[in-house]
């Protein structure tokens, strides 16, 4: 049967002609809009090194088009530079650059519409509002892309890649800066974003809004604006990123709200002002993650529930831990804190007293911001010392149990 | 030196009385200010609102659902001025009561709420072609579930 099978493929295939149309400045075909009119469906059209003006083009034919040594597509700050309305596209090797900027529209530099099965592979963005816009499509991927965002540093650009009312899309090795969100997904569905580099946007490096059942892995947010927002979502799960040098008033790694069924494990947030805030997360897991040189290691809010947070490593932080209120029903079992000092007598390496994250300093700076300006003065360690013995003001419920004597070694 | 202390604490004083009557209009800081609602950075300058109570308090938001959201989440800010952004002029803000807005689900909002606010009629009309949705005034805003 297999073999049969094969028979008539190869037999088919003997009538199927694919031809290459190729774009260059001494070719036949000499700019970008004709090659287009040219081409027949499932033809390739390769493009020669040069510049070419693509002013809002729309592929409707499910075509291939392979840049050699990086053509560059010129929208000379008109309006889009490229549309894909077609299935089945597939775009390697290309340069997209100055597309129009305006606030009223979003203007993308490659926009995909109503496709499916289209891969962006190799290609560049420079001065483009919007970088990848993909709106109502289905199995996408966009592959070892790079974006730099136009007004490079100023608040009115637009998202590196934007996906809105998308399923099953896959984001993989791109590298977007001094965008307003690196990448931002709004009802999207299964999608994979793995292996990606977000620095320096202007917002947030990563961005969820309503987008349920998607995994990101293996990322680095880097110095953006306030890090990374998931945000009102489901099944969300987050795995070996790393969470870099977010500092500022309200900056943070990562920021959960109204967020359930996450996992987050064997991430690294360090050097932010705040690592994670979680407000409204039900039935969260944190496992395995390393809060490390920040701020606030971790700020959870009253109304988070069902939470557990088990075999995380805290070192460094000026504060360990803060809340607003009573926490109920979350569990913290078996982190690392390295401001603990209790002792472990009978050896099993968890420690035999509990350890309480939240310290009076914290809960006092959290109500006067003021307060900061006692920081590390006697007083105040005097005021946490009897704090400890006596605890009164910190949260009763805010406590591990059973604390690990030793960092967890990872890696 | 007396001179000298007398000069200094004269322009200390006349420096905070001035800074103490600044009365200008509050606006919003894009790309600074965070939505005291959703926690989000306010950057969309189409989008945006500002609740101000009669002490002078500001909140800022981040689009006009999020307002509304929060005026329902907490009654007792008693908001004096409400004010949210004319969508044909980013980031001009103007009265929420009087202003004209336009709800359907072409227009993005930050929140996913499909709103947005205008100035006049003429000009909510204007986008209506394009943008469809139906236009609602400020009582019918505040009866929509965000």
């Amino acid at each position: 049967m297999k073999l049969r099978c094969l028979f008539y493929t190869l037999f088919f295939s003997l009538f199927c002609k694919a031809t290459t149309v190729t774009l260059c400045k001494d070719c036949p075909v000499q700019n970008f809009k004709q090659a287009l009119q040219v081409i027949k469906p499932y033809d390739t059209l390769v493009i020669k090194k040069g510049t070419y003006t693509c002013i809002n083009e729309t592929i409707y034919k499910p075509i291939t088009i392979i840049g050699e040594s990086l053509p560059v597509l010129d929208g000379k700050q008109m309006d889009e530079i490229l549309v894909v309305m077609s299935n089945d596209v597939h775009l390697f090797g290309l340069a997209i650059a100055n597309s129009k900027c305006g606030s009223m529209k979003d203007y993308a530099g490659l926009r995909v519409f109503k496709a499916r099965n289209v891969i962006i592979e190799n290609c560049q963005l420079t001065n483009t509002f919007f970088g990848i816009y993909l709106s109502d499509s289905k199995c996408i991927t966009v592959k070892n892309c790079s974006g730099k965002g136009a007004h490079y540093g100023k608040s009115d650009t637009g998202n590196g890649i934007h996906l809105w009312k998308c399923d099953s899309i896959s984001i993989t090795g791109n590298h977007l800066e001094g965008h307003r969100d690196g990448i931002y997904l709004e009802f999207a569905k299964h999608c994979t974003i793995e292996s990606n580099l977000c620095e320096r946007n202007f917002r947030y490096g990563l961005h969820f809004m309503f987008s349920d059942n998607d995994t990101y892995s293996n990322n680095t947010f880097t110095g953006n604006g306030t890090g990374v927002a998931v945000m009102y979502s489901k099944g969300v799960h987050m795995f070996n990123n790393k969470f870099l040098n977010n500092w500022g008033d309200a900056a943070y790694g990562l920021l959960l709200k109204d967020m359930s069924n996450g996992i987050i494990k064997n991430n690294i947030f360090q050097n932010n002002t705040i690592g994670v805030t979680m407000e409204g997360g039900t039935n969260m897991r944190f496992e395995k993650n390393d809060f490390v040189q920040n701020g606030y290691g971790l700020k959870v809010m009253a109304n988070c529930r069902l939470d557990t947070f088990v075999l995380n490593n805290f070192s460094g932080n000026t504060f360990d831990a803060s809340t607003n209120g009573e926490l109920k029903e979350n569990l913290f079992e078996k982190n690392y804190w390295d401001k603990y000092e209790g002792y472990d007598l009978n050896h099993d390496a968890i420690g035999d007293i509990p350890y309480r994250p939240v310290s009076l300093y914290s809960v006092l700076v959290d109500q006067m911001p003021y307060a900061i300006m006692l920081m590390r003065s006697f007083t105040i360690d005097l005021l946490n010392k009897a704090e400890k013995n006596i605890p009164s003001i910190v949260p009763e419920t805010f406590i591990d149990n059973k604390p690990i004597m030793k960092m967890i070694k990872r890696r | 030196m007396y001179k000298f202390l007398k000069a200094l604490l004269f322009i200390v004083f006349t420096a905070i009385s001035i800074e103490s009557c600044n009365n200008e209009t509050p606006k919003i800081n894009f790309g600074k200010d965070m939505c005291a609602f959703c926690k989000m950075t306010v950057i969309d300058e189409k989008f945006g609102a500002l609740l101000i109570n009669n002490k002078g308090k500001t909140l800022c938001f981040d689009c006009t659902e999020c307002m509304v959201n929060y005026m329902k989440m907490d009654k007792d800010f008693h908001p004096e001025k409400i004010l949210t952004i004319d969508y044909c002029n980013p980031r001009i803000l103007i009265d929420a009561e009087k202003a004209h807005y336009l709800h359907g689900e072409n227009i993005k909002s930050p929140m996913g709420g499909n709103i947005a606010s205008f100035k006049t009629r003429e000009d909510a009309e204007r986008f209506q072609k394009t943008l469809q949705g139906d236009l609602i005034l400020w009582n019918k805003v505040l009866e929509i579930k965000f």
